[in-house]
C-alpha cells in the first residue's frame, strides 16, 4: 500500500535527494584529486612546492599505486575526506586517518624530508615513488639513520 | 615400474628439509631418498623480479588474502596461507624466530588448561640451538627462556621505544630473534630495515634456497617437482608406498620410511586419504590470534629500530593469568609509518598483539570429493583466546601507561590469519590423545613421520617456525 504523500513526507524526499545528488558528485570525484587536496592540506607547514606534488601524484597514477585501495576504500576516502568532522566524527574515523597518513607517508617518503630528518625549514625535493624494492634500505627511521641510544640519553 | 627408495619425504619447506638435513648426516652413502614437491622452484631472483610494482601495504591494513585454490575452505573469513612451491613458507615468511617458553610444554601441568607435549623444553633445547645455528639467527644475549649458547648473530638493534620497555622489563622485552641476518653471512646480506620481509629485497632471511642448495645437489636425492602426493597404501599397518599426481598421471613410489613434510592441512588430508581412522587425524585446526594496536606518544619520537620487527614483549606471555586466558607475545612493527600531524610525524608506533589458541577438534580437515582438494571446517578460536583478547586493553594499560602515551587506537579487529597453519596431528604419549608420538612417528604406521606444526598439541603465542624446525632435526636424530 502506498503512503499518502503528506507535506513533510515531501520535503524529506528533497532533501534526500539533494543529499544523494551532492554526496554522489564528491564520490565521482578523481581520486587524485582528493589525493592531492589531501596531501595539499597536511604539509601546508611545510616548504613543498606544487609541482613536487603533482610529480607525485603523476608517478602514482603511472605506477597505479593507489590501485591498493579498491572502489569502496576510494569511495570511504573520498567521503571522509568531505564530510568528517571534529564535531560530528563520522564512524571509522580511526581507519580513516589511518589511510589519510597512507597516503601522506607515500608522499613524504618519495621526497628528501626524512632524510633531512624532518627538518621544517629545508625545501622538500621530490626523489621518486616510494618502493623498497627499487629503493631498498630506504626506512628513514631505522638505525641506519638514527641511533635510539644516543635520543634517549640526550632526552633523558 | 614401482620406484622404490629409502626415504620419501613430502614438501619442500620447513619441516622436511630440516628432517632430511639431519638425515643425510646420518644415512648410508648408497641411500635414496625421493622429495615430492607439489610446485615449482621460483628462485629469489624470479621473485624479486615480479615485484617490480610497489609493495600491496594497504592490504596489510586490512586482510592478508589466502590466495590458495588448492583447499575448499568455505569460510571465507578465515583464509589458511601457505606457499606452495620449493622452499615453502622460507620463501615469503618474515624470519620470527622466538623460542617457546617451557611452560608452553606443559601448560596443563602448569596451568590446568590445553595439553601438555609428550617433549620437555629441556628435550628440544639442543635443538634449537641447532636450528638456530643453520638458519644463523640474530637475537639478544638476554633471553626469557633459557638458552645453552648464544645467538650466532649479534641482536638487531632495538628502537627509543623498545629501549624504554627494555629498561622497564628487563628479559621481558628483547630484541626479536629472527632470521633476518643482522650482519652478511654466507649468500645472504645484512638486513637493512626494508620493510617488505615477504621478499627481501638484499637477500637477508633464511630461506631453503639460500642456505641449503648445495644439501640438495646431493647425489643420493631425486627431487620431482609438479608432485602432489594425496594417498599412501597401507598393509598391515606400515606404509608400503605414497602415491602422487603428476603431469595428470597417478605415479606410486615405495618407501621404506615416509616422512609427510607438507603444511598441516595436506598432511591430515594424506593420512586421512590413506585410511586413517584416528579420530584425531585432521582434527585441531587452529593458529594464533592476532590484534594491532596503534600507539601515538607525546614528544617521543619512534626512531633507530633496526629490522622490521624490533622488540618481542614478554610481559604477559607466561605466569598466572593463563590458568585464565592466553598467553601474548608482543611485536613492534618498525615499519615507517607516521603520524599524520605536523611536528609529530614519527611520534606514532603500532604494536601487534598476538594470543595463544588451544586447538579444538570441531575445527579440522576432512577429506572432499576430489581427492586433491582437503576441506576446511573452522568455526573460529577458542573462548580462552578470546578471553586474552578481551584482556587486551587492561594489560595495555599495565604494562604501557609508564610511556608518555597521547591516545592508544586498539584495531576493532582482529586479523584475519597469523599465516600459521597448526594442530592437524598433535604429538602425544598414546594414540587416545593425539595422532603421532613424541618423535614425530604416526601412533599406528610405524614407518611414517608426521613433521611441522600440526605436530603442536598447544601453540604457545610464539610464531611456530624456529620450533617445528627444531622438532625436525630431533625426530630424524633420534630416529636414524
Amino acid at each position: 500500500m502506498a503512503l499518502p504523500m503528506t507535506r513533510r513526507r515531501f520535503i524529506w524526499l528533497v532533501l534526500l535527494f539533494v543529499i544523494t545528488v551532492f554526496t554522489s558528485l564528491y564520490l565521482f570525484k578523481d581520486f587524485n584529486d582528493v589525493v592531492k587536496s589531501i596531501i595539499k592540506n597536511d604539509t601546508n607547514k611545510l616548504r613543498v612546492h606544487d609541482e613536487t606534488i603533482a610529480q607525485f601524484i603523476a608517478e602514482a597514477a603511472k605506477e597505479k599505486k593507489w590501485d591498493q585501495f579498491n572502489f569502496q576504500k576510494k569511495a570511504f576516502i573520498k567521503f571522509c575526506y568531505y564530510f568528517n568532522n571534529p564535531i560530528f566524527p563520522l564512524p571509522f574515523t580511526s581507519k580513516y586517518i589511518q589511510y589519510r597518513s597512507f597516503i601522506v607517508r607515500n608522499f613524504l617518503l618519495s621526497t628528501d624530508f626524512f632524510i633531512h630528518k624532518m627538518d621544517v625549514e629545508s625545501q622538500i625535493r621530490y626523489i621518486g615513488l616510494h618502493n623498497p624494492y627499487s629503493r631498498p634500505c630506504s626506512n628513514p627511521f631505522s638505525n641506519i639513520y638514527y641511533n635510539a641510544n644516543a635520543i634517549i640519553d640526550g632526552q633523558g | 615400474m614401482v620406484s622404490k627408495f629409502d626415504l620419501i619425504i613430502v614438501g619442500t619447506g620447513f619441516a622436511s628439509i630440516f628432517f632430511l638435513k639431519k638425515y643425510l648426516e646420518k644415512a648410508p652413502k648408497h641411500s635414496r631418498i625421493l622429495i615430492l614437491e607439489r610446485g615449482q622452484f621460483y628462485s629469489h631472483k624470479q621473485r624479486l623480479k615480479s615485484k617490480t610494482t610497489t609493495a600491496d601495504e594497504v592490504a596489510e591494513l586490512d586482510v592478508l588474502s589466502s590466495g590458495s585454490e588448492a583447499i575448499l575452505n568455505s569460510n571465507k573469513k578465515k583464509p589458511w596461507v601457505f606457499e606452495p612451491n620449493f622452499g615453502g613458507g622460507s620463501n615469503t615468511w618474515t624470519g620470527c624466530t622466538p623460542r617457546f617458553m617451557p611452560n608452553d610444554f606443559k601448560i596443563n601441568t602448569t596451568y590446568g588448561v590445553g595439553i601438555d607435549w609428550p617433549i620437555s623444553y629441556d628435550d628440544l633445547e639442543p635443538y634449537y640451538t641447532e636450528t638456530e645455528l643453520l638458519m644463523s639467527i640474530s637475537g639478544p644475549d638476554i633471553t626469557p627462556f633459557p638458552k645453552s649458547a648464544p645467538y650466532p648473530l649479534p641482536a638487531h638493534k632495538l628502537g627509543t621505544i623498545d629501549l624504554l620497555l627494555n629498561k622497564q622489563y628487563g628479559d621481558k622485552y628483547i630484541s626479536q630473534p629472527s632470521a633476518r641476518a643482522s650482519k652478511g653471512i654466507g649468500t645472504r646480506n645484512a638486513c637493512c630495515t626494508s620493510s617488505v620481509c615477504q621478499t627481501c629485497p638484499v637477500n637477508a632471511k633464511f630461506t631453503i634456497e639460500n642456505a641449503f642448495s648445495e644439501m640438495m645437489k646431493d647425489e643420493r636425492i631425486q627431487l620431482e617437482y609438479g608432485a602432489k602426493a594425496f594417498s599412501m597404501s597401507i598393509e598391515n599397518g606400515t606404509a608400503r608406498s605414497i602415491l602422487y599426481k603428476q603431469n595428470n598421471k597417478i605415479v606410486e613410489a615405495q618407501g621404506e620410511v615416509i616422512a609427510l613434510g607438507a603444511n598441516p592441512i595436506f598432511n591430515a588430508h594424506i593420512l586421512l586419504n590413506s585410511g586413517d581412522t584416528n579420530p584425531l587425524t585432521g582434527a585441531g585446526l587452529s593458529e594464533q590470534v592476532g590484534k594491532y594496536v596503534w600507539f601515538y606518544f607525546n614528544n617521543l619520537d619512534n626512531l633507530g629500530g633496526g629490522s622490521v620487527i624490533s622488540g618481542n614483549g614478554y610481559m604477559f606471555y607466561d605466569g598466572e593469568h593463563r590458568k585464565e586466558y592466553a598467553a601474548c607475545l608482543i611485536e613492534n612493527h618498525n615499519l615507517p609509518y607516521i603520524r599524520n600531524e605536523f611536528g609529530k610525524w614519527r611520534q606514532i608506533a603500532k604494536f601487534k598483539f598476538i594470543f595463544e589458541d588451544l586447538p579444538q577438534n570441531k575445527n579440522r580437515v576432512i577429506t572432499s570429493q576430489n581427492n586433491d582438494m582437503p576441506e576446511i571446517i573452522y568455526s573460529g578460536h577458542s573462548k580462552y583466546a578470546q578471553k586474552g583478547v578481551d584482556n587486551l586493553e587492561f594489560n595495555i594499560n599495565k604494562y604501557f601507561s609508564f610511556l608518555p602515551i597521547d591516545r592508544i587506537e586498539i584495531d576493532p579487529h582482529l586479523q584475519s590469519t597469523e599465516a600459521h597453519i597448526l594442530g592437524t596431528t598433535r604429538m602425544s604419549w598414546s594414540a587416545d590423545n593425539g595422532v603421532i608420538d613424541k618423535n614425530m612417528i604416526h601412533h599406528q604406521y610405524r614407518n611414517v613421520f608426521v613433521l611441522g606444526g600440526g605436530a603442536f598439541p598447544s601453540l604457545s603465542p610464539a610464531n611456530p617456525t624456529l620450533t617445528l624446525s627444531a622438532l625436525s632435526l630431533m625426530a630424524a636424530d633420534k630416529s636414524f
